[in-house]
């Protein structure tokens, strides 16, 4: 008989040998328990984790994006009042004469197409606060 | 007003969020046992830190509601739900 399957407690009753293997079975049964106790808790935890992370970022992303939108639309809105401030649609100042200007009626469109013309490359549905600079 | 609230209150929570990630990553350093999950949750302590600062900061300029505040809250309710059920379930293997 080779060595390996030589029983090593010869001397061992029956009820003695089953009680060993009851122990060795509610110990391991135990022990799996336990590890599957931990591993459910560390899923779980991670789980949380991820979860709060993705929420977290989602709020970050969308604060930004929401402040990137709205300094671009305050850019948009500084443009649009310097189209209407250098295209006045009535000419400043007076002749030598003392009288104000007057545009003839072939400036005045040119003016006005010309504003609508820069206007027209801002963005559509654009809502400005009023310039206040403009009076 | 409403708005001006529930971003306090964002803060706040934020503020209690780090202090509880916070409190679990030093107890696992001292204790010696800080594993993966647990830089994560020191990882997102910082994060936390960083909206406590940025809430703060944007409080003082802003009245208005922001589009990140609903995911802020919904964070600050999914980690006292965890917080909530870690010490539940630590409370029922206590002897």
């Amino acid at each position: 008989m080779p060595d390996r399957l030589r029983d090593p407690f010869p001397d061992w009753t029956d009820a003695q040998r089953q009680a060993v293997v009851e122990l060795i079975a509610t110990s391991a049964s135990a022990m799996v328990k336990n590890e599957l106790r931990l591993e459910r808790r560390r899923f779980y935890m991670t789980s949380v984790l991820l979860v709060v992370t993705g929420l977290l970022a989602l709020a970050a992303y969308t604060t930004t994006q929401s402040k990137i939108v709205d300094a671009t639309r305050q850019q948009e809105c500084v443009v649009q009042r310097l189209i209407i401030r250098v295209t006045p649609l009535q000419p400043r100042g007076v002749d030598k004469d003392g009288k104000p200007l007057h545009y003839t009626n072939a400036q005045a469109k040119q003016v006005r197409d010309f504003r609508d013309l820069m206007l027209g490359a801002l963005p559509p549905g654009l809502h400005c606060p009023p310039d206040p600079g403009a009076a | 007003m409403l708005v001006q609230a529930w971003r306090l209150l964002n803060v706040a929570g934020a503020g209690w969020c780090f202090a509880w990630c916070l409190q679990v990553g030093w107890h696992r350093w001292r204790t010696g046992d800080l594993m993966q999950g647990h830089w994560l949750a020191v990882g997102l302590g910082l994060m936390y830190l960083g909206a406590v600062v940025g809430g703060t900061y944007s409080l003082s300029v802003s009245q208005q509601f922001q589009p990140g505040m609903p995911f802020v809250t919904a964070s600050i309710v999914v980690v006292g739900w965890a917080r909530w059920t870690t010490r539940r379930s630590e409370r029922k293997e206590e002897p």
